[in-house]
């Protein structure tokens, strides 16, 4: 009894005890997330959110240039592309060291790309048309392609193309290529090195003070998992933590104007869009699918559903990205020239399901406008909500008429949209979500996926985009802003569209 | 029969249940439609690179097959390879299970601690004002959903007075004591890390409380009804009548037979509580069981999936052993066997 006191006092005089504050240093960056990553092996993972912690501890050939779309020299200091655009040839920076001080040399940069290649994993697909890597001398790399590229220097600044220490081979087991190893350390030579991941808790990077691009001014940065949003608008507003991603639109709103908050608002590549069945009857009609795309209230969704932060999508390619034309086609909501076209395709009481899950928090609200904006055409629509991996493969089978969709680029370049959306070798889960099918289309973009003169590939995008958007094989919703809100002691954050979620950490700091 | 045979027997018998868990749990899994190699490579992979994953991660096997390799490979004790994070599911459930425990240990204890005085209270007092109070509040206890209230305390404590943190289990200027058990409160105490322990013990206190609420509600009113049923029975009244003591009318003879169906459920709760505090852990972010459950399943994470369902099984298994081997120490009526 004297001891279940003793200890029940104990209990009490721990639980009074003032502690120092939990608030670190103004040298450490806290970041809450939404949730945990599940792994950090570049060669491996393909979530922005895993990019989170990998782009700042593997440095690459080249790097975005701040906001814009274009790559600038990283660790190739200059290249030379050959005529036919098979051969690009990389001298890279002789001051590089991995971590560890092992020197960053062509040898690891073979390593790197070779690695990725022979995992075979999703990062793998920006480099199909990599044949091969040579080693030219110590700091020059070659690059061979099996075919003109035009994207290809922009596929090298995705977190795929992160060098990798070669050193890692030590950790390998069973051949894994150290897959194992690197799913969950880092062995780069960026700004940033993993100090501690405590599983569904947080994850704790620290400065790499010999970084060859200069001393990081944010010593630690912590990303700290709190699912919760409403939690998370706590902990940011009471200064507990500099930034905070889980917030929903509705709560980035509201703290606009807040005191030593601010929010950043920019233009994103984040593509909101509605797959249209091509191969089922009546929607491969394209007048039916016209009259669908006519039907919806573009404006009144990006109102409510977005409140205001985003703006309709005119044609496949986003505003921000290359090959974009504000001449291309955009379909208005119409109600009678939509009836008059189902009337023309001899269609009356359609009914359609539409394919969605809770993945996306915004699908279930936009779902029910666009039955609303369906039954004004005399369009029944009925919503059918699966589990997210449910959803995907009845994707995959076409085992849907309609289905809600979202779309982020990987690098810069409308080969991201337009090859994977209707090339018709892409059907599925591959990119050719509609099954859509137009020989005119398929030889266009496969010219300009082959092409190295930009504005021919621009040329051919365009002539592609006009033929698409009258066969309207997806409804293209909108393009939505990026949202971050911050305490405004934060400093030097510039957001680029091709790495949403992925932070500029060695330019930032805080003040 | 003798409490050794009983509770052998009773290990014995869990064996099939396990068994015949397994086997539900592997084919509802599978059969839900979906493709985990899939959803692992990243949405933009072509047909060739899914057909490896798949490969690798065994799915092509028939099922049957699938599931004897399965089985082999977890009467080594091996719960297998997250497909998610790639790493062994025991580890991943070693790391969760402690924090589960833990948060449900101590929000039952403060169940348990309140529930039987105010249980007893009410019954004593019963139509007074503290029962009419005690019933509205165990009604708003019921009825409330829990996201609420975590979130209406989080608010009132942490971020209007700030008496008590935000979410986590331990501020991130404190490291986590050194300690095998990974209960946070246990580990501090034996290492004697008074810090660690304040800062563990006030990260407990709102999704403790927030958790148990709910519990104390319903265990307040079950405890209030089967008092009274047992005051009214018999031998109390002729307890009464001999004399004795109304103290000792209600703590040693009525209390214990009012508590058996209380120690039912004391432990089913436990079990439920260990994977299904899924909003708790959310909303203070917990590092729990449930939220792992909750994301293995939505990715059709298999490995995962069966390492979630067999722990949990066993729990729920071995509280159900503890509350019949309690019913036993209760009521000596009751024979174990």
């Amino acid at each position: 009894m004297r001891i279940a006191r003793s200890v029940l006092v104990l209990l009490v005089v721990a639980l009074l005890v003032p502690l120092q504050s939990g608030r670190a240093a103004e040298t450490t960056l806290v970041i809450l997330i939404p949730s945990d990553v599940a792994n950090l092996d570049p060669a491996f993972c393909m979530d922005n959110v895993e990019w989170r912690q990998t782009y700042v501890a593997y440095d690459r050939l080249v790097q975005y240039d701040g906001k814009s779309t274009k790559v600038k020299p990283m660790l190739a200091e200059s290249w030379d592309i050959s005529p036919d655009g098979k051969v690009y040839t990389f001298r890279l920076r002789r001051d590089v060291k991995f971590w560890d001080g092992t020197p960053l040399d062509a040898n690891a940069v073979k390593f790197s790309f070779d690695r990725v290649q022979k995992m075979g994993k999703g990062p793998s697909e920006a480099f199909t048309a990599l044949s091969e890597v040579k080693v030219i001398d110590a700091y020059t790399v070659q690059m061979v392609l099996r075919h003109p590229f035009a994207p290809f220097l922009s596929c090298l600044a995705t977190n795929g193309g992160g060098i990798v220490n070669p050193k890692v081979m030590r950790q390998a087991k069973n051949g894994d290529l150290a897959h194992e190893y690197l799913s969950t350390h880092l062995m780069g030579s960026g700004p940033y090195k993993l100090k501690e991941w405590v599983r569904d808790q947080h994850i704790i990077l620290e400065a790499n003070p010999n970084y060859w691009g200069g001393k990081p001014k944010v010593s630690t940065v912590v990303m700290k998992i709190v699912p919760e949003p409403g939690v998370q608008r706590m902990m940011l507003l009471r200064g507990e933590a500099h930034i905070a991603e889980g917030l929903l639109i509705e709560q980035i709103q509201k703290l606009r104007g807040e005191k030593g908050i601010v929010v950043v608002e920019e233009p994103s590549q984040y593509c909101c869009y509605v797959y249209i069945n091509t191969q089922r009857k009546p929607l491969d009609n394209p007048k039916v699918r016209q009259a669908l795309a006519h039907a919806v209230d573009y404006q009144g969704i990006i109102k409510s559903v977005l409140q205001g932060c985003g703006t309709q999508m005119r044609g496949p390619i986003p505003t921000g990205m290359w090959g974009h034309s504000e001449s291309v086609f955009q379909y208005q909501r119409d109600v009678a020239k939509a009836k008059q076209l189902l009337a023309e395709a001899g269609v009356e009481d359609l009914r359609l399901k539409i394919l969605y899950s809770d993945r996306v928090p915004t699908w279930a609200q936009e779902v029910m406008i666009l039955q609303a904006n369906f039954r004004d055409i005399g369009v029944k629509l009925e919503p059918e909500m699966y589990a997210y991996a449910t959803m995907r493969d009845k994707i995959d089978r076409g085992d849907f008429d309609l289905c809600m969709g979202v779309w982020m680029p990987d690098y810069a370049d409308p080969y991201m949209f337009m090859t994977y959306w209707f090339d018709s070798t892409n059907f599925g889960l591959a990119g050719n979500r509609a099954f859509y099918s137009n020989p005119k289309v398929d030889a266009l973009i496969r010219k300009a996926a082959v092409s190295t003169s930009q504005p021919e590939r621009e040329r051919l995008y365009l002539d592609a985009q006009k033929i698409i958007m009258q066969d309207c094989p997806y409804i293209f919703l909108y393009q939505k802003n990026y949202l971050l809100a911050m305490r405004s002691n934060v400093k030097g954050f510039v957001y680029n569209p091709m790495l949403t979620n992925i932070y500029n950490l060695l330019d930032m700091w805080i003040e | 029969m003798n409490m050794v045979t009983f509770v052998s027997r009773r290990l014995v018998a869990m064996v099939p249940v396990l068994l015949g868990v397994t086997i539900l749990t592997f084919l509802l899994s599978h059969v839900i439609p979906g493709d985990p190699a899939r959803l692992l490579v990243g949405q933009k992979a072509s047909d060739e690179v899914v057909k490896r994953m798949r490969e690798e991660l065994g799915l092509n096997d028939p099922l049957h097959i699938q599931y004897w390799n399965y089985l082999k490979q977890l009467l080594r004790g091996d719960l297998g390879t997250s497909i998610r994070n790639r790493r062994p599911v025991v580890q991943d459930l070693a790391e969760r299970f402690p924090a589960s425990f833990e948060l449900t240990f101590v929000s039952l204890f403060i169940c348990v601690i309140i529930a039987i005085p105010l249980g007893i209270l009410t019954a004593v007092r019963r139509n007074h004002v503290v029962d009419h109070v005690t019933r509205v509040l165990a009604l708003l206890g019921v009825s409330t959903p829990v996201f609420w209230w975590g979130l209406l305390l989080l608010l009132i404590f942490y971020f209007r007075l700030g008496w008590l943190p935000g979410p986590g289990r331990i501020d991130l200027a404190v490291p986590p004591p050194a300690g095998r058990t990974g209960l946070y409160i246990l580990d501090s105490l034996l290492s004697r890390d008074w810090r660690a322990l304040g800062s563990s013990l006030r990260h407990l206190v709102l999704p403790a409380f927030c958790l148990s609420y709910v519990y104390l509600a319903i265990m307040t009113r079950m405890i209030r009804s089967s008092m009274l049923d047992v005051l009214n029975l018999d031998y109390i009244r002729t307890a009464r009548a001999n004399g004795l003591p109304e103290r000792a009318i209600i703590f040693r003879h009525a209390l214990r037979n009012a508590l058996v169906p209380t120690v039912t459920i004391v432990g089913l709760s436990f079990g439920e509580l260990i994977g299904g505090a899924i909003l708790t852990e959310t909303i203070f972010a917990w590092p729990g069981l449930g939220s792992y459950m909750v994301d293995s399943v939505l990715f059709l994470d298999f490995p995962a999936i069966m390492g979630c369902t067999i722990l949990v099984c066993l729990i729920y298994m071995t509280a159900n052993l503890v509350v019949d081997i309690a019913y036993g120490f209760l009521d000596p009526r009751i024979r174990w066997g």
